[in-house]
């Protein structure tokens, strides 16, 4: 048990000095590229050669973002660009992101008045019919126009080996990571909430294939521990992200086992599955034209609300926490369904606002506490 | 005598009134399809027009819907029906009023009904809100949905990809409409329809270039009411009538010297940003007082949709306000604004729509830097009432004004 504090211990000393890993791998001589929101190709950056480096804002007030976004905005992209503007990130050589809800959109033109001088953006276009085959040709045109970014940005070139490497390699980070998701969830007495997060934090903030290696002994030492509910209550996450210090700290001392999530940050990125056979870029661009379950991807039959309901069903949840971003349209459509259909299949449900830029988090304790109850 | 005077004071045959009838037919035949058991849809305003125009399909626009219910005073009524369903008060205001109207399935005080869809079409161009929206509908009223997805444009241009996207989405649109209600899909009308959508588009685009006179033969708020039609009904034969005559009765007030802007033309100003409904008098009224006309809004060019082949008519959709990156964004409204000699520019920023809202301060800037002109935001929203502050708006039209007032006399 001692160990697993140990590694625990390890990945949180990465989760928690984001800027040291980005000097040390800058010292190092690799490239870095940060990596926003949602689901981008990012295997195009590893095979490169250089360093993803996730831009998901960070815990603070917007100051100079304030020039660009009115208050009305998702804390993510409000901060990722006040971390681009007050030169946190300097020493990135791009950022990719996507343009799949409307801030995002706007937060790639501000970016690039703002910061695109220093660091470049690498725009990933994807479209939201992914189903039918023009979706996924759009996806591969798009895909190889990233790519020609990509490696301008890192001064390399990407051959179909590397990218098939890397592929593998995500593949197996992807499955790994939906084993720790299990085995923490059903061992709370061992991996506490904010040790479950910072797990999966730090992944934001190193080589994949350095934290697959990290995850690989912690997953081996949990599966040498029996599961063990104790007194905590199994639920299930729904959101964009749950890293807010206060929330996590909330969730432990309610004594909260997360025993499945669908958190855009946390299981929704890890349920991508990547061919590795055929074409590299048509195996990338098909990987997440199958994404779904998901608010932010067009979901014409709402899949996405019955799916929370099956994860709490099939993971033994005894409620859901809905943690609501703040500002964030595609979540705050779905929301009011998952509600009702938690409610209609007899599972207790809470939503809870969420935002970078909260200071105080007094009204979630309360509501905390009260849903606390309805579990037991 | 008096009579008579009452009887030609309701004389209803100019182009505004004509304009109003075309928008308010769109209900009522919607209306009498839906009762002769045609199937009816709700479709976005940024839908091409020219699908459901082509198969003879009746649709009618929650969007307009909306800005309706909103100017007529039951915005924050629906907004707030809607938020006790459980959504969130941060949501388009639009949206909100139309969850609440497919929920009620009628209006307070008949505001604006409309007759509930059997199918819904919508297109993400102008944001990602609507399929989310539409989501909703198609999921709350069971009825099929339909979505052409154009991607946000990062580049000034329209690429290959997006065009030939697009066109599969035209198709696969085409093939489940005709499934849905058996209509059945016909070149020729086709081709007809694009004919009239041009001959609409070019007399918009007259009708909105007459700002460009000194002093304007319009108050520019009029193009706010016209611009639905522009938008939503460009394949009417009608339409380009009502355009044409708007375009005579401007050409006649220019000879005349007249103009439906009341007092002297101080200034002259771009408009920036979907007008606040629920305020259209609050917020024309200082404009008003201090002789500032609108002689430019990004409407009149962006919804003149010219095209001369089916790629252009694809590219067109995906070169809407919102689907365009900030470069042309910027382009755009600075273009409006030397061809409407503009001394200033008053940019909405709408608590509705985030993605609009998202540029306005850098496209601001940016606009402010190259044209020399001064540049001044107020915070409202296009349908929720409780997001509008008189008092704020008052106080920065006041500033703007005296800034506007200076730079003339510097100039004089």
């Amino acid at each position: 048990m001692a160990d697993i504090q140990k590694q625990l211990n390890a990945f949180t000393e990465i989760a928690q000095n984001p800027a040291k890993q980005l000097d040390k791998y800058v010292d190092a001589g690799k490239r870095v590229i940060g990596v926003a929101p949602y689901y981008t190709p990012e295997e195009l950056v590893d095979a490169a050669g250089a360093v993803p480096f996730g831009v998901w804002g960070m815990q603070g007030p917007a100051d100079e973002a304030r020039q660009y976004f009115a208050p009305f905005y998702c804390s993510i992209c409000q901060m990722s660009l006040e971390m681009g503007l007050n030169h946190t990130l300097d020493k990135l050589s791009g950022l990719m992101c996507s343009a799949l809800c409307d801030t995002l959109k706007g937060f790639t033109q501000n970016w690039k008045a703002g910061n695109g001088e220093r660091i470049p953006l690498i725009f990933v276009s994807q479209p939201q019919n992914r189903f039918s085959p023009a979706g996924l040709k759009y996806t591969v045109d798009s895909y190889k126009e990233v790519k020609e970014k990509v490696q301008e940005c890192c001064g390399a070139i990407i051959d179909d080996d590397a990218l098939f490497d890397s592929i593998r390699l995500y593949n197996k980070w992807r499955k790994a990571m939906r084993k720790f998701i299990s085995l923490a969830g059903q061992r709370p007495t061992v991996v506490s909430v904010p040790q479950r997060s910072d797990v999966i934090e730090a992944s934001y903030f190193m080589p994949k294939a350095e934290h697959l290696a990290m995850l690989k002994d912690l997953n081996e030492a949990l599966e040498a521990v029996d599961p063990d509910m104790g007194d905590f209550s199994p639920v299930v996450l729904s959101g964009i992200y749950e890293n807010i210090p206060d929330i996590l700290r909330m969730l432990q001392e309610n004594r909260i086992s997360v025993v499945a999530d669908d958190l855009a940050k946390e299981s929704r990125t890890f349920a991508m599955e990547v061919s590795e056979e055929g074409d590299p870029i048509t195996a990338l661009a098909a990987g997440f034209c199958g994404m779904g379950n998901d608010s932010i991807l067009y979901d014409p039959k709402k899949n996405h609300i019955h799916h929370v309901v099956d994860l709490a069903k099939e993971n033994g949840a005894k409620g859901v926490i809905i943690l609501l971003a703040q500002f964030c349209d595609p979540e705050e459509f779905d929301a009011p369904f998952i509600t009702s259909a938690c409610e209609d299949a007899g599972i207790p449900c809470v939503t809870i606002g969420i935002d970078q830029s909260t200071e105080t988090y007094e009204q979630a304790r309360t509501q905390f506490e009260s849903f606390k109850d309805l579990l037991k | 005598m008096a009579e008579q005077e009452k009887t030609q004071k309701k004389d209803h045959s100019g182009a505004k009134y004509v304009i109003r009838a075309i928008a308010a037919k769109a209900y009522q035949d919607a209306y009498d399809a839906k009762a002769r058991g045609e199937k009816v849809g709700w479709c976005a305003s940024n839908f091409p027009q020219e699908i459901p125009e082509t198969l003879g399909l009746h649709v009618v626009y929650p969007e307009n819907q909306a800005a309706a219910i909103a100017a007529r005073g039951a915005g924050g009524t629906m907004c707030e029906h809607c938020e006790g369903l459980g959504f969130s008060n941060d949501l388009c205001a639009y949206s909100r009023i139309s969850m609440a109207y497919a929920d009620l399935t009628k209006c307070p005080n008949g505001e604006q009904d409309m007759p509930m869809p059997d199918f819904v079409l919508c297109c993400d161009n102008i944001c990602d809100c609507m399929f989310k929206w539409y989501e909703n509908l198609s999921q709350k009223l069971n009825i099929p949905l339909i979505m052409i997805d154009i991607p946000y444009n990062d580049k000034f241009e329209v690429d290959e990809k997006r065009t030939e996207y697009i066109r599969a989405q035209f198709i696969d649109a085409i093939k489940q409409l005709e499934d849905i209600t058996g209509k059945k899909w016909d070149d020729d009308r086709f081709k007809k329809v694009m004919a009239i959508s041009q001959r609409t588009a070019r007399a918009w685009l007259k009708a909105a270039s007459y700002c460009n006179y000194v002093p304007s033969p319009l108050n520019g708020f009029d193009l706010f009411n016209h611009m639905a039609v522009a938008v939503c009904a460009r394949g009417k034969e009608e339409s380009a009538e009502a355009f044409e005559q708007l375009c005579a009765e401007y050409e006649q007030s220019v000879k005349d010297h007249k103009s439906t802007w009341k007092v002297p033309e101080e200034h002259r100003i771009l408009f920036e940003g979907i007008a606040c409904w629920p305020y259209l008098r609050a917020t024309s009224t200082p404009l008003k007082e201090a002789g500032a006309n609108v002689t430019a809004t990004v409407y009149a060019n962006a919804f003149g949709v010219l095209y001369n082949n089916t790629n252009e008519l694809m590219q067109a959709y995906a070169n809407v306000p919102n689907c365009v990156n900030l470069e042309r964004a910027v382009k755009n409204r600075e273009d409006a604004c030397l061809d409407g000699k503009v001394d200033g520019a008053l940019i909405h920023i709408n608590r509705s729509c985030k993605l609009w809202s998202s540029i306005a301060p850098e496209m601001g800037r940016r606009i402010e830097n190259d044209l020399h002109i001064p540049v001044v935001m107020f915070d409202g929203d296009q349908a929720d009432p409780r997001n509008f502050s008189e008092a704020q708006y008052d106080t920065r039209v006041q500033g703007f004004v005296e800034v506007m007032n200076n730079n003339k006399k510097k100039g004089e």
